[in-house]
């Protein structure tokens, strides 16, 4: 029976695996079943063939993506080496006369993306001072894009790399845990600050200690946390020139080692907030007037509004969120 | 059941797929409702698919199916090399009406260029008695030729890329990644018809196109008018004007073709036709009173050419293999160019010689006159203390 057994085996092998191979040729699903493969880094260890067929239906782009997760995942919460993966992310609408130096010509529309792309990184090293005096001990362009809509308004990304200032907690578990996100509105839920211009870099600097130490609140709940993402929008008012919208959030990063550890953050509520609210009102000296602001109708959900619209509080529930993607 | 079996009967299932798999291969050209000449492919070219897993070679040049030629997509055929549109919609392999085509591994470079520049009165020559019209309509060409132009905003997209691939620091970059690649693809007409003087209209909807005029012995060209932003030729010798209209502007409406049932638009699931044809029949019937205005003659009478087009024929394909038209290339030719910012027929290695260092100097200038502005170096606590 077992002498059967054995050579049905080797029956089935000899008959099946060119059947397959072949049949996969012949209605041409050949290509779809080794690009794949040849697209890999041949230095991954993911290059290595798949023990068993059916590891194929799997498809090889899900392994390689969980292994991307993973190297992201170490990039961002290795503070000493800087990813890609952990940026404060600066959008602003700019015209060609934002970066042209006095009584330098017009180069002609054609060539106005071009131009503001390229004196962005400047842009990003004179707000890197900032970033280095709290949250981070080294501030790098990590990337600048431009996008002109219909309207032929220009749309900057800076995104401004760094390594965080504070160590990223307890990561020994780093490999078995997930890795959590949690979103912090720094500007109020249905509206945003508006501010004069000459107050956007002191504003900015509030955005990135509240980050921190909202990180570190974190931590000392979870065991970890770093500052992922510090988003940061930033809208001229076309109706009052000199005036700025600005809506920011912080996305935090923690591992998540056993599953008990969500519902802990779920009943923390983060204090310190005041010491906040009140360092943001020193910084903006009255940029803009309280008027501006839209009243909230929801007296529960109403935000504390700072003279000068700095930062707010979303009073009830957690100010925690889960972030679906980035 | 004992395990043998079980695998036994595993393994026939496998060979039914394999046999049944195979003969859908071989169906497939059949049920297509256009059917042309010679579907000499054999058994074993529908078993395994021969145009499929050869790449450029010779057995590519000479393929005739005409299911392999082309595939149905929304607005109308995408054609395929060798695949050569004639009349009535229908396409046959480039081979049967030309000899000594080079192939497509290089691409055609011209020698020289001339501008031509569109004609500001917006009307094509009255077609003279006796005149036929040769119609070939296209919606875009996609084999590039050695012809490069482009405009100033496209260059300097072509430098914004690379400076965002090279501060984006996990991709890597070169210098010469600022040189972008603006191949103007290029159409063959082979003009066949020599039982009237052939006043050709050139027309296409999207992108730029060079057209490569090839006629056969005898024939005799009248006029040619292109219609279509962006088009360059390389004319046939004789005595003719050729004339350039822009379209979508005030001069032109932008060419159009009358929808057809063989359009993807029509079988695809889940279309909402009224959303999409509609739209095309409307732009079809401004464009087709335009041309008859202009040509007495409708813009679909006689016309050739799909939505995707490599190569066309107007006139009747030669019945003897000797008979084919001698193929004409664009290398060496001196082409007729649309005014455009940049326009290159020198040799690759020549235009990103050029190229990088105009770009660099473009590069430096917008980055405030020093190069360095762009890739800063990071900043560190310590450092700044």
């Amino acid at each position: 029976m077992k002498f059967k057994l054995i050579g049905g085996l080797i029956f089935f092998g000899i008959v099946t695996v060119p059947m397959i191979g072949v049949n996969l040729y012949a209605i041409g699903a050949w290509e779809t079943f080794t690009r794949p493969l040849a697209g890999l880094d041949p230095n991954a260890e993911a290059n290595a063939p798949p023990e068993a067929l059916g590891k194929v239906g799997k498809g090889v782009f899900d392994f390689v993506h969980d292994r991307r997760e993973q190297s992201e995942k170490a990039a961002v919460f290795d503070v000493t080496t800087p990813t890609p993966h952990r940026a404060i992310v600066w959008n602003r609408y700019m015209e060609i006369e934002d970066v042209l130096a006095e009584g330098e010509p017009d180069p002609g529309k054609d060539l106005h993306e071009l131009y503001i792309l390229a004196r962005a990184p400047a842009l990003v090293m004179r707000e890197c001072p900032s970033v280095i005096s709290d949250l981070a001990t080294a501030c790098a362009v990590s990337k600048v894009e431009i996008d002109t809509d219909s309207k032929g308004r220009h749309e900057l990304t800076m995104r401004i790399g760094f390594l965080p200032a504070d160590p990223a907690g307890d990561i020994s578990g780093i490999s078995s845990a997930t890795e959590e996100r949690e979103s912090i509105r720094l500007t109020p839920r249905d509206y945003s600050a508006r501010v004069a211009e000459v107050d956007l870099p002191a504003l900015r600097a509030t955005f990135y200690s509240e980050a921190q130490r909202q990180c570190r609140e974190l931590r000392d709940r979870v065991g970890s946390c770093v500052v992922r993402y510090i988003t940061i929008d930033e809208q001229e008012d076309s109706t009052n020139p000199g005036s700025f919208t600005v809506s920011a959030y912080a996305t935090l990063s923690w591992l998540k080692t056993d599953a008990n550890a969500d519902a802990e953050v779920a009943q923390a509520e983060p204090t310190g907030v005041s010491g906040f609210f009140k360092s943001v009102t020193n910084a903006i000296g009255g940029g803009s007037d309280d008027s501006s602001a839209p009243a909230s109708t929801d007296a529960a959900a109403k935000p504390t509004v700072l003279k000068g619209g700095g930062a707010f509080r979303s009073a009830g529930g957690s100010n925690f969120k889960q972030v679906a993607n980035d | 059941m004992n395990p043998t079996k079980l695998f036994l009967t595993f393994a026939v299932l496998l060979g039914v797929m394999f046999f049944l798999s195979s003969m859908k291969e071989k169906v497939a050209p059949g049920a297509e409702t256009v059917t042309t000449a010679a579907e000499g492919n054999g058994l074993l070219g529908g078993l395994f698919g021969t145009a499929k897993l050869t790449t450029v070679g010779a057995q590519e040049e000479t393929e005739t199916d005409p299911a392999r030629l082309r595939r149905a997509e929304f607005y109308g055929w995408k054609a395929k090399h060798p695949g050569l549109a004639v009349q009535d919609d229908l396409i046959v392999g480039l081979s049967e009406a030309v000899s000594g085509y080079p192939g497509i591994r290089v691409p055609q470079l011209p020698a020289n260029h001339r501008i031509l520049k569109s004609d500001p009165t917006c009307s094509p020559a009255k077609p003279q008695p006796g005149d036929r019209i040769a119609n070939v309509s296209i919606g875009q060409a996609d084999l590039d030729s050695g012809l490069q132009v482009f405009t100033v905003s496209e260059m300097a997209k072509d430098t914004r890329r690379w400076l965002e691939g090279t501060l984006r620091k996990s991709l890597w970059t070169d210098e010469s990644d600022l040189v972008g690649d603006h191949a103007v693809p290029m159409v063959d007409v082979i003009l066949t018809d020599a039982s009237a003087p052939q006043y050709v209209v050139l027309q296409h909807h999207r992108g730029r196109v060079l057209w490569n005029i090839v006629p056969a012995k005898g024939v005799t060209i009248s006029h040619v008018v292109m219609i279509g932003n962006g088009a360059s030729i390389n004319p046939a010798p004789g005595n003719y004007d050729i004339q350039h209209l822009a379209t979508g502007g005030d001069c032109v409406p932008r060419v159009a073709r009358e929808p057809r049932p063989t359009w993807d638009m029509y079988s695809r699931v889940g279309v909402r036709l009224e959303e999409y044809e509609p739209r095309a029949r409307a732009e079809f019937a401004a464009y087709d009173a335009w041309f008859r205005r202009n040509f007495g003659q409708g813009a679909e009478t006689g016309v050739v050419g799909f939505d995707t087009t490599q190569h066309v024929l107007v006139g009747p394909i030669p019945s003897r293999p000797e008979e084919r038209v001698a193929y004409r290339p664009v290398t060496g030719a001196t082409v007729l160019v649309q005014e455009a910012d940049y326009v290159f027929t020198a040799s690759e290695p020549e235009r990103s010689a050029f190229l990088i260092e105009h770009q660099t100097e473009i590069a430096r200038n917008a980055a405030g006159g020093d190069l360095a502005m762009l890739f800063p170096e990071p900043l560190y606590r310590e450092a700044a203390k």
